[in-house]
């Protein structure tokens, strides 16, 4: 009974729907005069055009111009618009109005320059821009689309370098606006959406969300951000929908395979023991007591390859997204869900990336008011191996110096040892053992959301338009938990563990801010006026817990929670809270005349919740003026050279990335010692440090001068950058003597100055069916350090290679940060060098300076030649940050395959190799090293002989010496993407508008004299950058993709 | 509409509450501030503890085992590159470099304790206090505390700026000068005699570890035979010790204190040399005058700061590297194999010394481990690290050795007392000399009459590996020292494999064997404030 009553159900529904269907069919025969349509469409030079898209505007009936540019188009109504579009030409509509025929010639998209450009709080035409603001589309930044967001901003502008800290997935990404300004926190100030961030928090935007980003690169524009701009601001804005548009799906994705791009040879197991062997015969040992004597020669079995067993070969790389977008009348919306995964290519397992983001954009409009909300909820999985390091932990820099000799694992299923071997090392031990043993993840969660309303007042009274008021809040939280386990274990004496445990850590982090503005566009004739005033309040605080247990009673990463813990007494635990407050006022007036003259002054007030009452507010002014000398009517009316504009800037910013508190003078409660029988532990106290009741902010101040081109209508385009930077104040824990007795107060003082020379162009043509964009950017840094708050002007830190402190300073008249040395003269020959190498002072005076010294050892110069080598004779041997950078992207497509190219060039930055553990003499060579080495009179001037150890304490290697500093200059192919769009004929009929598959190659080609892993080596610390100790590589990788959008 | 009031009325709301100053005065929540940090008793027991810290801070550069390298007791040892520790290799050699890192550590530890030593005195005046006598007993240990700060500096560095009062700014450091040795031994006989008259002469077993008057007194002792037998003659200083306001510390005073202290029974020794060493005793016995406190307690696991571990982090100096033990071919405590004993030392126990056995670890119990640098096969046993003992509760064990340091042992205090009256009371310095010697040997190892080479000797292989023998050297003239150092390196034992690793050094007597003034402080001091006085190091 049942089953009867739903069919005839059905079958019901099934004849309504056809009579729908029918209705339909008719009432388009009905009511529509429609007649078939026909034409040619051509270039501007007269060629026909394959595969232009002709669609009846807001309907799907459509077709694509065939091999000679023509196109017929069946059932088009009399009074429709027929809309033209091809990839690099100006999309035009047609009205029909009757005819049959029409006949198009396409025009090539010229560079827009009046595209809108995102300022601090608004937008901006780009003509009238006085400022230096660099933007990268969001569809530039997907032609690279398997980079992470700021990797993918590296070459795209100039002045901005970008530096990777390592290739492991995740790592932190440097970004230096303009050279370094200070010897505290270089990184710029992040806003996405209106939400202020830091560097490491835009890791969860996926790229593809992305419509635009802004870099705020000259301290005038940056003022509108005051106190936290002064080292630049990158504005990144998401996407969202566009009113009227149809419902868009489209899903983007690829997958692919990563690889080093290199290996650094090392010595095989032959090599190594005579190297061994040669090495102790030089510190005198008996040639019975050699390492590895004959015997031991013959029966040695192992030859291992470390860095083959460490890497992780065709590491698998993946994206996929799903987008949605659309908008009726008053609405609009952008949704989209990814999923994002990397394996590191060193550590199977062990190294890792995974994300998965939900975007949502909304906005609604009603009456006057518009409302809006970006929501986005993230989480993010890494887990990681120490990528630069030479202690435990480090994952290449053990694989570089275990001995070949020694293997992964015995025939009887044991770890392998260099202790095994009579080899011991301290640290380094076999790293696949150790990772075995290391089992750790740091999961995130992370929601940002903004919502915001814009209250249009010109929409109730005429007289009010142009005014306008937004407001709009911002949150973000963050959760970060980590959570290791560590067995038991016993691989060497130094590798050992007698309990296991468990150690959990989570951070909870919220931000907000507020901001509230209000505009008001005015023209009175020529003259036209925007003004801002606004008022933003910051909150951001963080809270940990940690926790840490041993005995556990599972042995096993999954089972690795507090609860399974049995040990009370050792129980670790620890909390922290933070929190930081900003309050803000500012106002901005915009003034150009007829688009010719324009005039921009902001000015901002920011108080702080790290500075004393007495320093709390510091106010940032900004002014620039541009003038577009092409508007004027003398300029030669020409399209060959037809846009001209001078712009100049002049501006104030802060920093104020100090720590809490640091005005205040808070209490240090871990000054424990132990009284009595018991040993009771007492936590005792002293203030943390010496307080500055007087710290104030850093101040960036910066001057800019520029000029835009624009040629043959646009289509070359080019801009050019002159630019100074003093930062001065810096926040700086400046050396004290360490007679004060406590820690050293922060304060305000030093100062650097940043001159630079950037240079940006463009150029967009078409030749024949070749659609050309090429965009070149190039930028010249040279950085000075003006002053520094203490006697000897003199500041340094930072470590090299095992016992190699103070191996970065900062000193005035020299390059912030360089790397300070003894400067070498090859190798001593003979004994009669020794003994001639001398320096007589001005008394007359002769000195030895190496006396001790043998043949085959580092000569070390004495540069100021008073008869000894201190390091007084330590001199600038380079640093880590590039004096060039540049980039250049071209794209073609043709006939719809696209192929997009893209370099990043990097020169002049020296870094500091440390590969070797030199302090440990079985530590394996590498090839360059071995071969460079000196083996008699004559034989080399490079690298010293071989020893086990350093008996006349000659410190060849332990010297900080130019010896370990090597220029890692480099250029590499970044991206090289080619890709095929199916015929909008062919993939029409399946619904699809859109159907495209790629390859794409990353880093393929990398040009470089630098020895070491990788060339490229970053670091968040000042004092670190460029200091490579077996650096984790940038990884080369191929992936296969596709866009599909229906 | 209803959705727009809103907005607007949170907005408002919002801006009205971030408006406010309050917004961005914020105060913190995780730590105390200095304006209430000093106001109970328990306030000041926390700030005399953090003047304990610094005494027993490390910091990869421990007095006592540095001193020994420096002496003829011990080599430096490591790793076998011998790239190991080269700050420790350049005092070995007396080629300190102006940059070196432990002539920086250590003047950092002692004016960190000068610090906070000083800011308890100061802030002593504000405490509230309930207890009769406390607040004199803990100005009395802040004292003596910074007098043993002075000292480590008068004896590392001789020059060395007195700071008494904590200054307001550090501008006002920048502009200190050096004071003369005589001035800071002057500044230390201070701090002891006020130390000496306000420390109580004992404390409870829950209170082991803080200073007494008898610690005091024995410290002065010590001073003394250094100020007699270096300072005069090396600084050509004429006067006696004498406070700033002309009390004399002479022999009298010192004999006088320790013959009271000695007949006070208030300490005793051990009735076994080995029970003094052993862990579970943990120096903090009748024999204990002075022990400076370490624990495993606070299980410190950060690297990358060795300045705050609060564990006896030489401990895994001592032991041998990669070692098993012959017995059951059980793995032993990792060590560095540093503070290498010397075969000088070895000769210097006479036949049926039991010293011999309980200060030197043979490698013959072991049946393999790693030789490191200048190995001789003996690892101070005193000290080296103990299996049963190794901390298993969190943080890194190599940081967190429980065993103390034994900084004054009353035996010391008796062969002190040896030495001071040996023309004066012969028969009160042959007792107190025999009482540490028959305890070793036994009574028929008595001796009838001392000189004072006997009573060096004693001292040498009683304190052996304790930090001492290198400051006995020097107080005995520099000639002596070198001759003796410089010995330690001759006539090594035929047959060894590692003659390369003991090249010969000379002790430079233009350093008097002492530290320069670390580079990096005049640098950051004023012009013309801080100077290199000692020969060497201008």
């Amino acid at each position: 009974m049942k089953i009867r009553e739903n069919g005839k159900t059905e079958a019901f529904k099934l004849k309504n729907l056809l009579f729908l269907l029918m209705g339909l069919f008719l009432s388009v025969n009905l009511f529509a005069q429609t007649s078939q349509v026909g034409g040619k469409v051509v270039d501007e030079t007269g060629s026909a055009l394959i595969g232009v898209t002709v669609v009846v505007k807001g309907t799907t009936n459509g077709t694509v111009t065939n091999i000679d540019g023509n196109y017929t188009l069946a059932k088009v109504p009399e009074n429709a618009t027929l809309v033209f579009s091809f990839i690099g030409m100006t999309s035009q509509e047609i009205s029909r109005t009757g005819k049959s025929t029409i006949d198009v010639t396409m025009k090539a998209t010229t560079h827009d320059i009046d595209e809108l450009v995102v300022v601090g709080y608004g937008t901006q035409k780009k003509s009238l821009v006085t400022g230096s603001i660099a933007k990268v589309d969001g569809s530039d930044l997907q032609k690279t689309g398997a980079l992470r967001v700021n990797q993918a901003l590296q070459g795209k502008t100039a002045g901005v370098v970008i530096t990777n800290s390592s290739g492991q997935p995740g790592d932190f990404v440097s970004i230096r606006i303009r050279g370094v300004g200070t010897n505290g926190d270089n990184e710029p100030l992040y806003i996405v959406d209106g939400l202020p961030t830091n560097g490491y928090g835009i890791d969860y935007l996926n790229s593809t969300d992305i419509e635009s980003v802004e870099v705020l690169k000259d301290a005038a524009s940056a003022a509108i951000y005051g106190a936290r701009g002064g080292n630049g601001v990158v504005l990144i804005t998401t996407k969202k929908g566009k009113k009227g548009d149809k419902f868009n799906v489209s899903y983007d994705g690829y997958y692919g395979y990563q690889n080093p791009w290199h290996t650094v040879d090392v010595l095989n197991a032959a090599e190594y023991m005579d190297a061994m062997n040669e090495a102790a015969a030089n510190s005198n040992v008996k040639p019975d007591k050699l390492p590895f004597t004959d015997a031991r020669r013959d029966t040695m079995r192992w030859d291992t390859d470390w860095q083959e067993e460490m890497l992780n070969r065709n590491a698998m790389k993946q994206n996929h997204v799903i987008t949605m977008t659309g908008g009726s009348e008053n609405s609009t919306y952008a949704s989209s869900i990814s999923y994002f995964k990397q394996d590191g290519i060193v550590a199977k397992g062990k190294s890792g990336f995974e994300r998965l983001t939900y975007r949502l954009n909304t906005t609604r409009q009603f009456g006057m008011m518009t409302f809006g909300s970006n929501i986005n909820l993230v989480q993010i999985d890494t887990k990681s191996v120490g990528a630069n390091d030479m202690y435990d932990g480090s994952a290449l820099s053990q694989a570089l110096n275990l001995p070949p000799v020694v293997p992964v694992m015995f025939d009887n299923g044991k770890w392998a040892t260099p202790t095994d071997f009579g080899l011991g090392m301290q640290e380094i031990t076999n790293p696949i053992a150790m990772l075995s043993y290391r089992n750790s993840g740091t999961k995130t969660r992370k929601a940002v959301a903004n919502v915001w309303a814009d209250f249009d007042f010109g929409y109730l009274i005429a007289p009010l338009s142009g005014l306008k008021f937004k407001t709009s809040y911002n949150y973000e939280y963050a959760n970060t938990h980590y959570r290791s386990y560590s067995p038991i274990y016993d691989l060497d004496p130094t590798h050992k563990s007698t309990v296991n445990g468990v150690s959990t850590t989570d951070n909870h982090y919220v931000s907000w801010n507020i901001d509230n503005t209000l505009t008001y566009v005015k023209s009175l004739g020529d003259h036209n006026f925007t003004l801002l005033a606004g008022h933003s309040a910051f909150r951001s605080y963080h809270e940990s817990l940690s926790g840490s247990k041993s005995d556990v009673i599972f042995d096993d990463f999954e089972h690795a929670y507090l609860d399974n813990a049995t040990d009370p007494l050792s129980a670790i635990t620890g909390g922290t809270y933070d929190e930081h407050t900003i309050l803000s006022y500012f106002g901005r007036i915009d003034y150009d005349y007829a688009n010719k003259y324009m005039l921009t002054a902001t000015l901002r007030r920011d108080g702080s919740s790290r500075f004393g009452t007495a320093k709390k507010y510091g106010y940032f002014p900004s002014l620039s003026a541009g003038w577009v000398i092409s508007r004027e009517s003398f300029f030669p009316e020409t399209d060959a050279f037809n846009f001209l504009k001078i712009r100049a800037s002049w501006g104030q910013n802060g920093n104020e990335n100090i720590g809490d508190f640091q005005y205040i003078s808070t209490m240090n409660s871990n000054l424990i010692y132990y009284f009595g029988l018991n040993q009771d532990q007492v936590n005792g106290m002293q203030p943390a440090k010496i307080a500055n009741p007087s710290l104030k902010w850093e101040t960036s101040e910066q001057a800019n001068v520029a000029f835009d081109f624009g040629f043959f209508n646009n289509k070359l385009t080019a801009t050019v950058d002159l630019y100074s930077k003093t930062t001065k104040d810096w926040l700086i824990t400046a050396p004290v003597p360490m007679l004060v007795g406590n820690s050293a107060p922060t304060i305000n003082g030093g100062s650097v100055n940043n001159k630079g020379l950037e240079l940006e162009m463009g150029y967009k043509a078409r030749a024949g069916n070749v659609n050309i964009d090429v965009k070149v950017t190039g930028a010249f840094n040279r950085n000075e350090v003006i002053d520094i708050p203490n006697t000897e002007k003199v500041i340094v830190g930072g470590s090299g290679g095992f016992g190699q402190g103070n191996i970065v300073r900062f000193e005035v008249g020299q390059p912030a940060a360089f790397f300070w040395g003894y400067k070498t003269d090859g190798l001593f020959q003979t004994a009669d060098d020794v003994a001639n190498h001398t320096t007589t002072d001005s008394l007359g005076r002769t000195f030895k300076l190496q006396p001790n010294a043998k043949p085959g050892d580092v000569r070390f110069v004495d540069t100021n030649k008073d008869g000894l080598l201190t390091d007084l004779d330590r001199v600038n041997l380079g640093n880590a940050m590039p004096e060039f950078t540049g980039g250049l992207n071209l794209s073609l497509d043709w006939k719809g395959i696209d192929f997009n190219m893209f370099w990043y060039v990097a020169l002049g930055q020296e870094t500091w190799m440390v590969l070797r553990r030199y302090d440990q003499w079985s530590t394996n060579y590498t090839k360059e090293m071995y071969d460079g080495r000196w083996t008699g009179e004559g034989t080399s001037n490079k690298y010293p002989r071989l020893a086990k150890n350093d008996l006349n304490f000659n410190g060849n290697w332990k010297t900080p010496s130019d010896l370990l500093v090597y220029d890692s200059s480099f250029g590499r192919l970044r991206s090289l993407t080619v890709g095929y769009t199916f015929p909008k004929s062919l993939t029409q009929k399946a619904k699809i508008e859109n159907l495209r598959f790629y390859v794409m190659g990353e880093n393929l080609i990398t040009l470089t004299n630098y020895p070491g892993f990788d060339p490229e080596i970053g670091s968040n610390n000042t004092f670190g950058a460029g200091v490579d100790r077996g650096v984790y590589p940038q990884p080369k990788t191929i992936t296969f993709g596709m866009n599909i959008t229906f | 509409m209803k959705m727009k009031k809103l907005i607007i009325a949170l907005s408002l709301i919002a801006i009205f509450q971030a408006c406010t100053t309050d917004f961005i005065e914020l105060t913190p929540k995780v730590s105390k501030l200095e304006s209430n940090a000093y106001i109970t008793e328990n306030d000041a027991f926390l700030a005399i503890t953090a003047v304990y810290d610094a005494l027993s801070v490390q910091n990869w550069s421990f007095v006592p085992i540095m001193s020994d390298i420096k002496s003829d007791d011990a080599y430096t040892g490591g790793d076998a590159s011998g790239s190991d520790m080269e700050y420790w290799q350049e005092q070995e050699r007396f080629n300190i470099s102006l940059e070196s890192d432990a002539p920086k550590n250590l003047w950092n530890r002692c004016y960190s304790g000068i610090y906070r030593a000083n800011l308890f005195i100061e802030r002593a005046e504000g405490i509230q206090w309930k207890t009769n006598g406390l607040k004199d007993r803990m100005i009395g240990e802040a004292k003596f505390l910074r007098a043993y700060f002075y000292w480590d500096l008068v004896r590392h560095y001789g020059w060395a700026p007195i700071i008494n009062k904590n200054l307001e700014s550090v501008d006002a450091y920048k502009n200190l000068t050096q004071s003369t040795p005589e001035e800071v031994y002057s500044q230390i006989a201070d701090d002891l005699l006020e130390a000496e008259a306000k420390c109580p002469t004992s404390v409870s077993s829950d209170e082991l570890g803080r200073a007494t008057k008898y610690a005091a007194q024995s410290l002065m002792a010590r001073i003394y035979l250094y100020y007699q037998g270096f300072a005069k003659p090396v600084f050509g200083i004429t006067n006696e010790w004498k406070s700033t306001d002309g009390k004399t510390i002479d022999k009298a005073y010192v004999q006088n204190a320790l013959k009271s202290f000695i007949n006070s029974n208030a300490h005793d020794l051990m009735p076994t040399y080995a029970e003094v060493f052993d862990w579970v005793n943990d120096h903090n016995t009748k024999e204990s005058v002075f022990t400076w406190q370490y624990a495993e307690k606070s299980k410190v696991g950060d690297w990358g700061n060795i300045w705050n571990v609060n564990g006896n982090f030489s401990v895994i100096f001592y032991g041998p590297r990669s070692a098993y033990l012959a017995s059951d071919g059980s793995v032993m405590s990792e060590g560095w194999s540093f503070g290498i004993p010397t075969w000088s030392l070895y000769n210097e126990f006479e036949e049926g010394d039991v010293r011999r056995d309980v200060s030197l670890f043979d490698d013959d119990l072991l049946s393999k481990y790693t030789i490191g640098f200048q190995n001789t096969g003996y690892f101070n046993a005193k000290f080296m690290p103990q299996k049963i003992y190794e901390s298993t509760g969190g943080g890194s064990p190599q940081l967190n050795w429980l065993l103390n340091y034994p900084d004054i042992r009353y035996a010391d205090v008796l062969l002190m007392a040896a030495e001071l009256f040996l023309t004066d009371d012969a028969g009160f310095a042959l007792q107190c000399y025999n009482r540490v010697r028959t305890r070793a040997m036994g009574e028929l190892a008595a001796k009838g009459s001392i000189t004072l080479d006997d009573i060096f000797h004693e001292r040498r292989v009683e304190l052996s590996g304790e930090g001492h023998r290198y400051w006995d050297l020097l107080r005995r003239g520099l000639n002596v020292a070198e001759q003796k150092i410089n010995g330690s390196f001759q006539n090594l034992p035929a047959g060894i494999s590692n003659e390369a690793d003991f090249e010969p050094r000379n002790f430079d007597a233009q350093s008097y064997g002492m530290f320069p003034i670390p580079a990096s402080e005049i640098r950051n001091m004023n012009a013309n404030t801080l100077k290199q006085f000692i020969p060497a190091y201008q």
